[in-house]
């Protein structure tokens, strides 16, 4: 019950997230909005069917391959997203930090390879990569400005937690499996239904400056 | 066990007949609904294989796997005719909508088939329900894609997202369908509704520009 109720608390929030960026989107006719619009559309569209599941078989799918796909689309719209926010000066900016979110997820495919699909551990990882690589640089980028575009920062500072709270959750499935709030993969869930409220300020930031 | 193989010579001879003797400019129709219910012969094949590799039992093949792939076959020969053929988007609308309509027609005999022909009403709901469901995900796809291609910042995270899209939907319907009782009827007009809705919309955003 509580597993229903966390992820249709989740669905609410991604359903009036995306209520309220498709407005912006149709008022202001900016890519970042329609892109950060499809970004919540389709977490919340895969979050849909993962509800439905667990509230008429009363447990996760097995096989699973529906609601990943919807939520690789939603990272791969934030990937867009991110490539559409460059800064300039962007394409001569090579620093090695960075390369740390993909060796990062690189070591998390293999860990998870114990429980999970091979093929779909692999496009999570290469996904998550290319998202966490993309924000560390910008992140590190936009700290070197000394104008507005400063601002971008607090829009990659969303992913990286969002990035972050995704793989604390993915981590805590694998060892808690009680079905209560004392199960730290709650706490994680609860934390990310709040990462996805972080998107919309910050990108707001980042469009009016 | 049927011979579901046997289902699409029947089906398919006619129209290739069809296809060899009809009016040149209307072949493409016949070949799109031979392509449909093509892609949903391989689909049941891809399904099988890979319910067997998953060791899934036939809730989980219908509700977990069998969208997926069935989504992913039908965007095949779409992706196909658009590279290839660089369609008008008139002629690739009605090319979606005959893939798709193919394939819920195939789909449908071969329900026939293994479930016999007798509960009119349910058929009648199941008939209507599958198909608009195909229609509705085929649309999706195929005016997703018609939207998305002519940006190419979004040519392959909306391609991408547009067949999530679908599998979805499919998934859903699939999924209220598996549990019977009113869930099942309310998946069953979801589609039907969807098409209901869409086909209103559409007309009256063609009735704006002319005010």
């Amino acid at each position: 019950m509580i597993e229903l109720i966390d992820n249709a608390i989740q669905l609410v929030v991604l359903i009036g997230c995306c209520i309220y960026s498709a407005v912006l989107t149709i008022r202001s006719k900016e890519q970042v909005w329609f892109l950060l619009t499809c970004f919540y559309g389709a977490y919340a569209l895969g979050l849909i069917y993962w509800v439905l599941f667990i509230a008429f078989y009363s447990g996760t799918p097995k096989i699973s391959p529906v609601s990943d796909l919807s939520w690789m689309a939603s990272v791969l719209f934030l990937i867009v997203l991110q490539n559409t926010l460059r800064l300039p000066g962007d394409s001569t900016y090579r620093p090695l930090l960075p390369w740390v979110a993909p060796a990062f997820s690189t070591i998390m495919c293999l860990f998870f390879f114990r429980w999970g699909d091979y093929f779909l551990n692999i496009l999570w990882a290469v996904l998550m990569g290319a998202c966490g690589y993309s924000a560390l640089r910008e992140l590190m980028l936009a700290r070197r400005q000394n104008n507005r575009m400063r601002n971008h920062q607090y829009f990659h500072m969303s992913v990286l937690a969002f990035m972050l709270m995704e793989y604390s959750l993915w981590v805590t499935s694998c060892y808690w499996r009680s079905y209560s709030l004392s199960n730290p993969y709650y706490w994680f869930d609860f934390l990310m239904t709040s990462t996805f409220f972080t998107f919309l300020p910050s990108l707001k930031k980042v469009v009016t400056e | 066990m049927i011979y579901i193989e046997n289902v699409f010579i029947c089906i398919a001879a006619p129209l290739l007949i069809a296809v060899l003797c009809g009016d040149k400019n209307n072949r493409p129709v016949f070949i799109f609904f031979i392509a449909g219910t093509g892609m949903c012969l391989l689909s049941a094949y891809i399904n099988t294989f890979f319910a067997s590799c998953y060791g899934a039992d036939m809730t989980q093949a219908t509700v977990e796997l069998a969208p997926v792939i069935e989504e992913t076959m039908k965007l095949l020969p779409l992706l196909f005719y658009l590279l290839v053929f660089e369609p008008k988007q008139g002629e690739a609308r009605s090319a979606i909508f005959f893939v798709a309509a193919g394939f819920a027609t195939f789909e449908n005999a071969c329900y026939l088939v293994e479930n016999g022909t007798s509960q009119l009403l349910f058929l009648l709901m199941r008939g209507f329900g599958a198909g608009a469901m195909h229609i509705v995900c085929g649309a999706i796809v195929g005016y997703g894609l018609l939207y998305v291609w002519r940006r190419p910042w979004l040519k392959v995270a909306g391609t991408f997202g547009l067949l999530c899209i679908a599998i979805t939907f499919h998934a859903i319907y699939n999924l209220l369908l598996s549990i019977g009782g009113a869930v099942q009827t309310v998946g069953l007009l979801i589609p039907v509704l969807t098409v209901s809705s869409g086909i209103g919309i559409t007309k009256l955003l063609r009735l704006k520009p002319s005010k």
